[in-house]
């Protein structure tokens, strides 16, 4: 019986050795229909073009190329992989254009999802032209994306979250060159700019009659805070909008606040971070604001009794739409600078010029009023 | 005198005997499962197209799925099911507690540990390793673990109540760090610990494969020319004394090696539970505790569960690879509390 | 046999026994004495467990030039304790015992040592049964089997009658007498049960509290009253049956 063993350990470490050293599969490639492009995370990409099935990692990622490309990109996507959100906002594509691409109705799986692995495998048999990754940790995909380049799968990583003002639009940039349409790109830009620019020129940093504000994450509840943001992310946002972040520097990047700490510092302004976008109604989004407004000490905040008590949706912090949350709060902490500006106008003039689906179909701010 | 040989050699064969035959079929039903898990896949290739993969006359995608994806998935999970079944036996054999595991005495939440500081805070203990700062980070703090152990046995002469109290805190010392940096984490690294916390086989690629074989190769050798004094161990401490064995000494070894195991396999798949519970748990009961047999079916249990456990993460929900490690859980529990409630009614 | 010299013992600071010398010179030895005398602990240095200054010598050679396994070939030592729970069959915990000659592969001198030793005690019809899940006298078998297949010249048994009933108490001293006769080994028994003693050993040693022999040599010279008060602080009475076995009748504690 030992022998036996041998003989089956000798096959696998043949095995083995084959594996580990056979050549990667080389595909040839049509020289003129050549993209070469660099992207997020520094590699060097080149795509066969005519681009004609993408696959995205994530509906958040497939929206900047829909902004970019148009319905085209709609027409052309063969799978988009899972997140919270993903059947929900499936459904929602489906539903308005599953008429025009029957593709849609019935996407495949491919797993993913914050994390989580994709199925490889079914992403090769996809034959995908191209597989467009929106990470913060291209390290923790390089593996997959390697495995993808040598089944002749390019794949493009964006980051479009590491500085939220910044690198969306290098990534819109980036959209631009590969599907050849880097003018709609500078437009789509342009939009982007100008409203950090004039945000900018109100100087905000400077002012010294600057709001305190409190925020929090949507999924807590009444007995259990959530946790709010310290440093980066909202924090940097308050920080931008001319706010003092009461939770800045208490903690780490996200912690639960002191209630009592809270209740001390007594903020002009309280935004709980939620579950807003596509899909929400209004009443779910007061009913948070009411269900934290239950907490110990709450009733007496300023920030409650004044209704300077909002919630915005949670995620727009970290993509092309930052400018949103920016110019709303903004205006919301200083309302004789921005009397003109009427932040959701604007997301909804971004929505028209630039989204596949409508304004109407999501809840973008909730404002709790008296009760 | 003759004779006394002839009975002798008969009560062996009869209590060896069942265990040879296990044995050799399990080797069969592994080679087996290794073949399907290698057919099995959602990338849509018919039968005869796989075979002409393996025999490298295909197109280069469908040979890339089955060399590249496949088979490094499929004999990971041969190997690293061997491997947890393994480092199961020797650790409940040197604990003399049914309840150890290679996770126990602090060793996986070791692991957790490096790999929180990896996916969270970026950290890697040791620099300049790239894209294997998760892997080294989990390595290293699982050896770690041991090494503290092991140097806490050594100076005090612990006995295994005090190695398993010992290893307790450490469970918890390292828990507590974990859970420090998963409270300042924000929520995308969260959730990739959380995924990589739940063990999955889709990372192994065939260098990471041949290091698993290697390591787990190398530790079966060291425990098999060890096997009559691991045997020894499942006697009473001083019973073993009695024999000439330094108890003390057995254990530190085979702690270093269970936890060589450990790192192994956590820093490659994450954390897969249940099986090194498991596996040792049905050999035993197939073969008592005699190392020579005892240690091979404790690792082709492992293995054939990793391995079938494999093959059901990817047909279960199509075009999603479930997370092996709750695969072997949810399915495993069940079926376990089931094996030993029957056992539990035969005795009585 | 086996004489012990000047022996002396501390667990840190501590000393268990000091200038210990007992020559012990018969086949079946036993030692009693009242709890904390140092009894389990003589047995342990004896076997070389525990590490004692002074000389032990076997047959006038001194032991502490030998090495281990020459040490264990003279000596084997059977623990107070019970078996634990464990899935090695009877015949495999038995063939434990050769430990230092086993490989992968069984001989078949070693399975003539195991199933003579089994058969020898009459439990080699338990061979293929887990050790486990016997009775406590059967596990005392199974443990003198373990020591028996390595042909020791001396045995050490530490109290091998705890949790044993009257009956399986005697029938382990046949035993003990049975394999003197057939295999001339010699035994040294730490024991706790005075009547069992008297009627079975050949010398007793009586250790007093403060690890010190009081006396040793046949039970009838040395089992008095007056011992009994001394070594154990009992008041009882020591009467003779009809082959004039001293048998202790304990009244009360002084």
């Amino acid at each position: 019986m030992r022998k036996s063993i041998l003989v089956l350990l000798l096959i696998l470490t043949t095995f083995i050795a084959v594996g580990c050293s056979k050549q990667p599969a080389v595909n040839s490639i049509d020289d003129e229909s050549l993209i070469t492009v660099t992207d997020m995370a520094g590699r060097e990409v080149a795509i066969e073009g005519p681009i004609e099935r993408i696959l995205f990692d994530q509906w958040g990622c497939a929206e900047i190329v829909f902004a970019v490309v148009g319905e085209e990109a709609l027409g052309k996507t063969v799978a988009v992989g899972n997140n919270k959100t993903s059947e929900f906002m499936k459904s929602l594509y489906a539903d308005k254009y599953s008429g025009k691409y029957t593709q849609l109705k019935s996407l495949p799986n491919i797993g993913g999802g914050g994390g989580g692995p994709f199925d490889v495998e079914a992403i090769i048999a996809l034959k995908p032209d191209v597989f467009i990754i929106n990470s913060t940790d291209p390290g923790g995909i390089a593996e997959m994306v390697g495995t993808l380049e040598k089944a002749g799968i390019p794949s493009i990583i964006l980051n479009l979250a590491a500085r939220p003002m910044e690198t969306p639009q290098i990534g819109i940039e980036l959209i631009g060159n590969i599907f050849g349409k880097e003018e709609r790109a500078q437009e789509l830009n342009n939009f982007i700019n100008t409203q950090f620019e004039l945000i900018n020129s109100k100087n905000l940093s400077e002012r010294t009659d600057k709001p305190t504000v409190y925020m929090e994450k949507g999924s807590g509840s009444a007995d259990k805070y959530d946790s709010t943001w310290a440093s980066g992310s909202w924090s940097d946002i308050i920080e931008y909008a001319g706010g003092i972040n009461i939770a800045a520097n208490t903690s780490g990047s996200s912690a639960q606040i002191d209630p009592e700490y809270l209740i001390t510092s007594d903020p002009d302004f309280i935004i709980i971070a939620g579950a807003l976008g596509f899909g929400e109604d209004i009443y779910k989004g007061t009913a948070v604001l009411d269900e934290y407004a239950k907490r110990v000490g709450w009733d007496k905040l300023k920030a409650v009794r004044e209704n300077n008590y909002y919630e915005l949706p949670h995620g727009y912090e970290r993509n092309q739409m930052t400018f949103y949350p920016s110019l709303f709060l903004a205006k919301l902490f200083y309302p004789a600078e921005f009397a003109d500006t009427n932040p959701p106008e604007i997301l909804k003039e971004y929505f028209d010029r630039y989204m596949l689906l409508d304004y109407d179909e999501g809840v973008w701010f909730v404002q709790r009023k008296d009760f | 005198m003759d004779k006394t040989v002839q009975a002798g050699r008969e009560i062996y064969i009869n209590i060896v005997q069942k265990k040879i035959t296990i044995i050799t079929a399990l080797i069969f039903v592994i080679l087996f499962s290794l073949v399907i898990n290698i057919f099995v896949g959602s990338a849509g290739l018919t039968l005869s197209e796989t075979v002409a993969a393996i025999a490298r006359q295909a197109d280069d995608t469908s040979i890339l799925v089955v060399w590249d994806i496949r088979m490094p998935v499929a004999l990971s999970a041969v190997f690293i099911g061997a491997a947890l079944g393994m480092a199961g036996c020797e650790m409940q054999t040197i604990l003399r507690n049914p309840m150890a595991s290679a996770y126990t005495l602090g060793l996986s939440s070791a692991a957790s540990f490096g790999a929180a500081l990896a996916i969270v805070l970026r950290f890697s203990v040791i620099p300049g390793v790239g894209n294997y700062m998760l892997i080294a980070n989990s390595l290293l703090f699982t050896m770690l673990a041991a090494g503290v152990i092991i140097a806490f046995s050594k100076k005090s002469g612990a006995d295994r109540g005090i190695i398993i109290l010992f290893g307790i805190a450490l469970n918890f010392l390292f828990g507590s760090l974990t859970t420090l940096i998963k409270y300042v984490a924000n929520e995308v690294d969260l959730q990739s610990f959380v995924f990589w916390s739940f063990g999955s086989l889709t990372k192994m690629n065939w260098e990471k494969l041949a290091v698993t074989v290697f390591v787990t190769v190398l530790c079966f050798i060291i425990f098999a020319r060890k096997a009559w004094k691991l045997t020894a161990m499942s006697l009473s401490d001083t019973n073993a004394l009695s024999l000439g064995i330094d108890v003390n000494q057995v254990r530190r070894n085979t702690i270093f090696f269970v936890a060589l195991l450990a790192a192994t396999t956590v820093s490659f798949a994450g954390t897969i539970g249940f099986v090194g519970l498991v596996a040792p748990h049905l050999a035993r009961m197939i073969s008592g505790e005699d190392q020579r047999y005892f240690l091979p079916l404790s690792a082709l249990i492992g293995a054939l569960i990793l391995s079938l456990a494999s093959i059901l993460c990817k047909i279960l929900v199509p075009g999603t690879i479930l997370p092996i490690g709750l695969i072997t859980s949810i399915i495993g529990i069940p079926f376990f509390t089931a094996l030993i409630l029957q056992r539990k009614r035969s005795y009585m | 046999m086996i004489s012990i010299d000047s022996l002396t013992f501390r667990y840190g600071t501590a000393p268990v026994f000091e200038n210990l010398s007992i020559d012990f010179k018969k086949n079946l030895n036993v030692v009693i004495g009242p709890n904390a005398a140092g009894k389990s602990t003589l047995l342990k240095c004896l076997f070389g467990l525990l590490k004692a200054q002074g000389t032990i010598c076997w047959e006038g050679n001194d032991l502490s030039s030998l090495s281990k396994d020459e040490r264990r070939n003279i000596m084997a030592y059977l623990p107070q304790e019970e078996m634990p729970a464990t899935y090695l069959t009877v015949f495999e915990v038995a063939l434990l015992g050769r430990i230092s000659s086993l490989s992968w592969h069984i001989t078949d001198r070693d399975l003539e040592k195991v199933y003579g030793a089994l058969k020898g005690l009459h439990i080699e019809t338990l061979a293929e049964r887990f050790a486990g899940e016997i009775s406590g006298g059967q596990k005392k078998l199974v443990s003198i089997a373990q020591t028996l297949v390595r042909d020791p010249k001396v045995i050490l048994m530490d109290e091998p009658t705890n949790s044993l009933d009257m009956q399986k108490q005697l029938e382990l001293f046949d035993v003990i007498h049975q394999i003197i006769a057939d295999k001339d080994i010699k035994f040294i028994i730490v024991m706790h049960d005075l009547n069992l003693s008297c009627r079975h050993a050949e010398q007793l040693t009586i250790l007093d509290g403060n690890g010190a022999v009081y006396a040793s040599g046949s039970p009838k010279d040395i089992v008095t009253e007056e011992m009994l008060r001394n070594v154990y602080g009992v008041e009882a009475n020591v009467i003779y049956d009809n082959k004039g076995i001293p048998v202790v009748s304990p009244i009360r504690s002084l």
